[in-house]
């Protein structure tokens, strides 16, 4: 029961993701060309919102898969750890309400309460104000270069982990490499956040122009969901050093591995596809 | 979808290097492909190199200690075929522009970086070879030891960063 409202706190984390970035092209979609019912300024209003979600969802999924990691060794769960993922989740649900709330304002003018003021000015809130210090060469290259150690600490972590499932490093136990799955976390971590922060930078152009992108969400959200079955599966957990991994936990690993190797070449031909 | 579109926004021409490939032994003038293909291997050879060396290097800082100091050896063959991949795939996107990279500070860093890392890299496997028993028994390495590995991992973390410099500074100080 627990184990399992924790593992579907780390989807809703996930799913966040494309969440967000749906959310992004369906602006570009309602504003270029701009329609005279829809102001730009309101829709900034539940985006600024919206990246406040996903933050929150971001601590959300974190903390409880670093719990569901944590379980593996301890075979108990931290009541501290768990109390904290319930905070951050009610906070997030608190956020999300309101973020609702204001998406609703964008196309449906009579949910509007007669005692609100509505955003008027196109060019305020913190995404605006992220968009164009990133749209800047010098804050663009160091989130670009987080984002690269990221990349390299996910794929380094998954490349180990399916190493030793399909059988390629037999000499550890599952159970150690399980630990190296934390560095993945960080990188998952970095990644999101400076690849927000680019994303931002130039939306339009990500979201609309460039075909790599939808594709690159997709598996980033494919290979993140699958990598949670290595902290699932009773088998793998089991396995000693020497032993072989089952058939199904291998073509678990090929997904994972294929998965994130996908979202690296989809991410290097962003600029140029 | 064209391959070389590029948006009215600067930022394309800024990010890419540019699709003006001039002259290349390799054959892949004026074919857009090889580009692209060249610059997503060393991007998943990149991830295998420094994904690799700081797992390995984290381990041989005290971290994952479930992980046997013996078994780690595994995973320099990887290394080593990554690199390989790395040194083709590098080789291919130099000869795109070989002048301006010959010309660039920060391309000439990282490949001075690169040839320090893959001396380090060769020595710590040697290393780990042979003393790899010893600190399982002893359970950590030596201090000095311990600075080895993180100079090693410093190199090849400064590899990535000139290489980004690589991309980026060449065409803001070239105006």
């Amino acid at each position: 029961m627990m184990r399992g409202s924790l593992i579907l706190f780390v989807i809703c984390g996930i799913l966040g993701i494309p969440t967000y970035v749906t959310g992004t092209a369906t602006m570009w979609a309602l504003t270029q060309p701009p329609m005279p019912e829809i102001s730009k300024a309101t829709i900034n209003a539940h985006r600024d919102m919206a990246l406040w979600t996903l933050f929150g969802l971001a601590f959300t999924g974190a903390t409880s898969w670093v719990e569901l990691w944590r379980y593996r060794d301890r075979r108990r769960f931290s009541k501290l750890s768990l109390a904290l993922v319930l905070l951050f989740a009610v906070v997030t649900l608190g956020i999300m309400t309101e973020t609702g709330h204001r998406g609703g304002q964008i196309n449906h003018p009579e949910i509007r309460l007669a005692t609100e003021i509505l955003p008027s000015d196109p060019k305020a809130g913190i995404s605006t104000a992220i968009e164009s210090l990133m749209s800047n060469m010098i804050w663009f290259i160091p989130w670009q270069i987080v984002h690269f150690f990221g990349y390299c600490l996910i794929f380094g972590t998954v490349f180990a982990v399916v190493l030793r499932v399909l059988g390629f490093w037999k000499s550890v136990s599952f159970a150690a490499v399980h630990r190296l799955l934390i560095l993945g976390l960080v990188g998952v971590l970095m990644n999101v956040f400076s690849g927000m922060l680019m994303m931002l930078a130039d939306s339009y152009r990500y979201v609309v122009s460039d075909v790599m992108f939808a594709p690159k969400m997709a598996l980033i959200t494919i290979g993140a969901i699958a990598v949670l079955y290595f902290s699932l599966s009773e088998r793998l957990w089991n396995l000693k050093a020497g032993e072989d991994a089952p058939i199904a936990a291998k073509w678990v690993a090929t997904v994972v591995l294929l998965a994130w190797a996908g979202v690296i070449v989809c991410g290097r031909l962003l600029p140029i596809c | 979808m064209g391959l070389a579109r590029f948006d009215n926004r600067g930022r394309i021409e800024k990010c890419s290097h540019g699709w003006k490939i001039h002259s290349s032994p390799l054959g892949i003038r004026g074919e857009l492909w090889g580009w692209p293909l060249a610059l997503t291997i060393h991007a998943l050879g990149t991830a295998l190199v420094i994904g690799l060396i700081f797992i390995i290097s984290l381990r041989l800082l005290g971290l994952f200690a479930a992980i046997p100091y013996t078994s780690l050896n595994r995973l320099f063959p990887v290394i080593w075929v990554a690199l390989l991949l790395q040194l083709l795939s590098g080789f291919t996107l130099w000869t795109a522009k070989p002048t301006r990279y010959v010309t660039d500070a920060a391309f000439v860093l990282k490949l001075s970086l690169v040839v320090v890392g893959i001396i380090l890299t060769l020595y710590l496997y040697r290393t780990i070879k042979r003393e790899a028993a010893a600190w399982e028994a002893a359970g950590s390495l030596s201090s000095l030891g311990v600075k080895f590995v993180a100079a090693n991992l410093l190199v090849w973390c400064s590899v990535v960063v000139a290489g980004r410099l690589t991309a980026y500074l060449g065409p803001l100080y070239a105006g």
